[in-house]
């Protein structure tokens, strides 16, 4: 009977609230095969998957989770709008993902989802649980009660998945509901309450074993000083654990580099080859090892359940800044990189707390910052103790971190206050059962996070890499002849296209006490804030970054003014500089990935980048003024 | 705890609807009425505080909000502005959980 049908892959969608278990069972269904884009429009994950149904070739669209289909979130929005057959058309059959134990909640959207008319069954999860917890379901009777096919699994066991593949194959064979269920949300729970009463034999009861972690996780006086702890070891794993790997592959990049340089004739080609092809590769697969392990960690935390606790701990520091609990882990990720910061927003579900989070992350001091710092308080900071073990070294660069988080939480509390202050989601948030993922759902979630940005951000990363080399590269300039290797470089940056736009806007920088050298370093920076050391170094044909790089800057003198370049007034304005300016193509990147549009990064940087200008120019005046 | 004047009352503790964020933790309540005038008070009806809905207030977080919420099988918390929109009578009988 379904012959024609059998030619064309079936389209079937999976509707569930987010924490019902439909990704588990997204991926017991359709394995890695998933295809991550998003929705024409919204900043939404689109997901479908290809699957075998005994033979029958199937789409499977993983739709956003949602609570109910009267929408209050873009996420619930893109889920109606695809029922209603907008965005590529309706699927051909549904399956309602419902947790067994939260079995009310889910009938209700169950009956907003039935009045669509599209072939839908009941797909019961965590009926392992339910039976735990002390309750019992009579599956059957639901199911004439219902009048559509429902079906128990346990899906990270496998429990049931071959038998709902079963069912999946023949949607034309499904019963429908003999009566069409009301639509009003009174008349609703009414009519979810009649059909439980005959088939909740038992309810389950609260569970137990969660009950007793959160009297621990969310102690008055234990779960703040556990929260401390759980972020704390976070942010340093973020930090230490990719670190080793990021070296490696640093290394690898350089190595690589060197080789083409010895293999391939000197010249342009290799240039290209191994200083904007492969270095831009390289700064792209250097996100990698921060990101798996962020999304690890996350997935992990979030998976478990921990995650809403943290949420539901911190909740009212964020409420202050007009944010909420789930921003606090976004922003604490972007001490060590805005990138993987700006991707764990999607735990967000309110778009304006998502947006605030996103446009203030960059505040945060990221680890590319670091080698700046370290090398002009290394050079001009002196190192003295200013209290036993504290020295004035360290206690800048804490001012430094301060500078920039307080300010993010500030202009947090501007942005939620006055332009994005209208479209107020409430705030609700499950607190799940505790749960231990299995290691392949923790696998896939991460794989797919990591391709998504190697796809997605990384491809305008590497491109924005290549302009940035082509801009320091040409146009060629003739080498003087004698000059040395080191010289040469000076000279053939000097004279090439970002070199002589240092120049050019060495009138804009010159009221923040910069002269053209910098003004180079900033534009390379661009590339990530890291290379303005590298680009300074080059500058000043410096042999090597560590020493001989510190004493030229440390000793250059400005020949029209006979001064110091680098004087305190300087040095202080530039580390401001940096402690704003989104100098970051990458995060740009990410940030038009996660909100769909250009608009929202060019904002960034502007507002970023007028308050980095007015920062350094006041630095640079109240320094000047003070050292006379 | 209660005033002394207060105490000095009839004991009537459901004699009337009180905020449900006015519950202090382990309190258990039924669902009166919800402020459904706006789409947040919607909501709240869509994750299941409906009327004659059983609710207990589980806790409230280390600093005073938001409140955690055991109703219909599950966990939800909801900030205090939020849990104001729900009137509830408190109830000495244990819900069926």
């Amino acid at each position: 009977m379904n012959t024609a049908a059998a030619t064309a892959p079936l389209r079937l969608g999976l509707v569930g609230s987010p924490n019902s278990g439909k990704t588990t069972l997204f991926n017991a269904l359709t394995g890695l095969r998933a295809k991550v884009g998003n929705y024409p429009g919204v900043t939404v994950e689109r997901r479908e998957g290809s699957a075998d149904f005994e033979g029958r070739r199937s789409v499977v669209i993983d739709l956003p989770g949602a609570y109910s289909l009267s929408p209050v979130s873009p996420d619930e929005e893109v889920v109606v709008r695809v029922l209603d057959g907008g965005l590529n058309g309706a699927p051909e059959a549904l399956a309602v993902v419902a947790d067994a134990c939260t079995l009310e909640r889910s009938l209700l959207m169950l009956a907003q989802v039935l009045r669509r008319g599209i072939p839908t069954c009941l797909v019961l999860t965590m009926t392992d649980e339910l039976l735990a917890r002390g309750g019992r379901l009579d599956i059957p009777r639901l199911e004439r009660a219902l009048g559509i096919p429902v079906i128990g699994v346990v899906g990270h066991r496998g429990i049931g998945i071959a038998k709902l593949k079963q069912l999946l194959a023949r949607p034309e064979d499904w019963s429908r509901p003999h009566l069409m269920p009301p639509d009003e949300i009174h008349a609703r729970a009414g009519w979810v309450e009649s059909i439980l009463e005959h088939v909740l034999i038992r309810h389950p009861g609260r569970s137990q074993k969660s009950d007793a972690v959160d009297r621990i996780v969310l102690h008055p006086v234990v779960g703040p000083l556990l929260f401390a702890a759980v972020m704390v070891a976070f942010f340093q794993l973020i930090f230490a654990w990719a670190q080793p790997a990021m070296d490696l592959i640093e290394v690898g990049v350089a190595r690589l580099g060197g080789l083409v340089h010895s293999q391939l004739p000197a010249g342009l080609w290799a240039d290209f080859l191994a200083d904007g092809l492969i270095a831009g590769v390289g700064s792209v697969i250097i996100f990698v090892p921060q990101i798996a392990l962020l999304f690890t960690l996350l997935y992990l935390l979030q998976d478990i359940g921990y995650m809403a606790r943290a949420a539901f701990v911190i909740d009212r520091v964020m409420a202050g800044v007009g944010l909420e609990g789930r921003a606090f882990v976004s922003l604490l990720s972007s001490y060590a990189c805005a990138v993987p910061g700006i991707m764990a927003t999607r735990t967000i579900p309110s778009p304006r707390h998502r947006l605030v989070t996103i446009l203030v992350a960059p505040l945060m001091t990221c680890s590319a910052r670091l080698p700046v710092y370290a090398l002009l308080i290394g050079a001009f900071v002196p190192a003295i103790s200013v209290a036993g073990p504290l020295g004035l070294q360290g206690l800048v660069l804490l001012a430094l971190y301060a500078a920039g988080s307080l300010t993010a939480l500030l202009v947090a509390s501007v942005l939620t206050r006055t332009l994005l202050q209208e479209d107020a989601m409430p705030f609700y948030m499950e607190l799940p059962p505790y749960r231990m993922p299995t290691a392949k759902l923790l696998a896939s979630q991460v794989w797919r996070s990591t391709w998504a940005f190697l796809r997605r951000a990384g491809t305008i990363i590497l491109a924005v890499s290549i302009v940035l080399w082509c801009l320091l590269t040409f146009p060629r300039a003739q080498v003087p002849a004698g000059a040395s290797a080191a010289e040469a470089g000076r000279y053939a940056l000097e004279h090439s296209l970002a070199g002589r736009a240092g120049h050019a806007i060495e009138p804009l920088i010159e009221p923040l006490g910069f002269d053209w050298k910098i003004g180079i370093g900033l534009i390379a920076s661009l590339a990530a804030r890291e290379v303005i050391v590298a680009t300074l170094a080059q500058i000043y044909a410096a042999s090597d970054q560590e020493t001989s790089l510190r004493a030229a800057v440390q000793n250059d003198i400005d020949p029209r003014t006979g001064k110091k370049v680098f004087d305190a007034a300087t040095v202080a304005s530039l580390l401001v500089f940096f402690v704003f300016a989104l100098q970051c193509m990458s995060t740009l990147a990410i940030m038009r990935r996660e909100t769909n549009s250009w608009r929202w990064p060019a904002f960034a940087f502007s507002y970023l980048l007028v308050l980095a200008y007015a920062a350094s120019f006041g630095t640079h005046r109240i320094v000047a003024h003070l050292l006379g | 705890m209660a005033l002394p004047t207060e105490s000095l009352r009839p004991v009537l503790v459901s004699d009337a609807s009180v905020p449900l964020s006015s519950l202090a933790p382990g309190s258990r309540a039924t669902v009166t009425d919800v402020d459904a005038s706006t789409p947040e008070g919607r909501r709240l009806l869509e994750l299941g505080f409906l009327p004659e809905t059983d609710i207990r207030v589980v806790r409230r977080a280390p600093l005073g909000d938001p409140i955690a919420f055991y109703l219909r099988g599950g966990q939800i918390c909801l900030r205090r502005t939020e849990a104001a929109r729900i009137q509830v009578l408190t109830t000495d009988a244990d819900p069926e959980t």
